[in-house]
């Protein structure tokens, strides 16, 4: 035990010489920091570089010097103007010299990518997809240029104990997602996720599309033709399917798929379903679900579906003459405490 | 006894607040929620328990 102490008092010692031996050396070292304002600029642009030192020096001076282009401005802030400066996956450098009074010089390299003229710094910046709904009736395919496809399918038509799961999905696609032809007059279709629903024929008007005239003009049939299309077998449904390649041109199941199984999800929850769903759409990795949002979705169903049948235990927790489900936990509680 | 009961409670409370923004829970989805806390705590002081008695018995060497 003494050994183990005087050891542990040993190592803090050196640790503190070590800490006051260091300490100076490592002020008295001059830096020089470089960067610049973005790292990728599209041909022609300029980007501005900076520098910064710790020099203790009135007047120090910046040397600067570039791989292609030509540099603007003086001191520690200058342009680096890109014109007539080609396209290329390696970078192009920068270098910044400090000349100072007394002191060694001191170098700093940067580098930045000229990228392709159609280049948007924003791209991978901006929400994602904008999901669109359309109906697809029979002969008529998905359109083309979309930047996602997904479907809304349903395996089986309907039963007394199913009819308001599929109301609900139905309802919630109505509700959350707006027609894709106003969304096509203000978004480029690379930009859209197209959500389709099959239907046998097409309403009169659009404003006549419902719940009820959905459910009663689905096209089960089409909707089985692209569940085949899939991995797995997929019965009943709902299901919520998003592909990068239309589901109904698919020649072999597509790489890249996103399934939501809403089969066992309680009606009061599928709305929530379908907005994770149309979340996770939008991300450009749309395959990769996010674990923690999956996990506490599954969780808040789980316990909806534990509920359904609480009801019908305490009813069978009576008739057997057993005290109530509340009871049964304070009994419990108090059994584990006397217990100890 | 106490104790037992008022960390059922705050558990219970931090699921329920959580779940809440999801979607309300009904009445009986809280007493799900409860009653699942319920067991975990009691587990876990089982589990506890059991514990320091497996360590007081590798310390003695028994």
């Amino acid at each position: 035990m003494r050994v183990v102490l005087a050891a542990r008092c040993l190592a803090r010692l050196l640790a503190l010489a070590a800490l006051l031996l260091t300490g100076p050396v490592a002020a008295a070292a001059a830096t020089l920091v470089c960067t610049p304002d973005r790292p990728v600029v599209r041909p022609g642009e300029s980007v501005v570089l900076r520098a910064w030192t710790d020099v203790p020096d009135v007047r120090p001076r910046f040397q600067w010097s570039v791989e292609a282009g030509r540099v603007d401005g003086i001191g520690n802030e200058v342009s680096w103007l890109l014109a007539g400066v080609r396209q290329s996956p390696i970078p192009y450098r920068a270098e910044v010299r400090l000349l100072a009074a007394n002191r060694p010089t001191l170098d700093c390299q940067l580098r930045v990518f000229v990228a392709p003229p159609g280049y948007d710094p924003l791209a991978g910046m901006r929400g994602g997809r904008e999901a669109g709904r359309a109906l697809l009736p029979p002969g008529q395919k998905e359109a083309e240029g979309y930047g996602l496809y997904s479907y809304l399918l349903f395996g089986v038509p309907p039963n007394a104990a199913t009819l308001e799961r599929y109301e609900a999905a139905v309802a919630a696609h109505l509700r959350m997602i707006p027609h894709l032809a106003t969304l096509d007059r203000y978004l480029e279709p690379k930009a859209l996720n197209a959500v389709y629903l099959p239907v046998v024929t097409l309403p009169p008007e659009s404003s006549t599309v419902t719940t009820a005239w959905t459910l009663e003009h689905y096209d089960y049939a089409r909707a089985r033709a692209l569940i085949s299309a899939l991995p797995g077998t997929l019965r009943s449904g709902p299901y919520l399917v998003s592909t990068l390649q239309p589901l109904g041109r698919a020649a072999s199941p597509p790489q890249h798929l996103l399934i939501q199984d809403l089969a066992s999800v309680p009606p009061d929850l599928v709305e929530l379903w379908v907005r994770e769903f149309l979340n996770q759409a939008a991300q450009e990795q749309f395959w990769r679900q996010d674990t923690a949002a999956a996990l506490a979705l599954r969780m808040r169903t789980t316990i909806a579906r534990l509920a359904i049948g609480l009801p019908e235990i305490n009813t069978a927790f009576e008739r057997l003459g057993m005290p109530d489900i509340p009871t049964t936990i304070a009994g419990l509680i108090n059994w584990r405490t006397v217990d100890r | 006894m106490r104790l037992t009961l008022l960390t059922i409670a705050a558990l219970s409370l931090v699921v329920w607040l959580f779940y809440y923004g999801y979607a309300p829970l009904s009445t009986e989805e809280t007493v799900v929620v409860v009653l699942a806390c319920s067991v975990l705590v009691l587990a876990g002081r089982w589990a506890g328990r059991w514990l320091r008695r497996l360590w007081q018995r590798v310390r003695h060497g028994r």
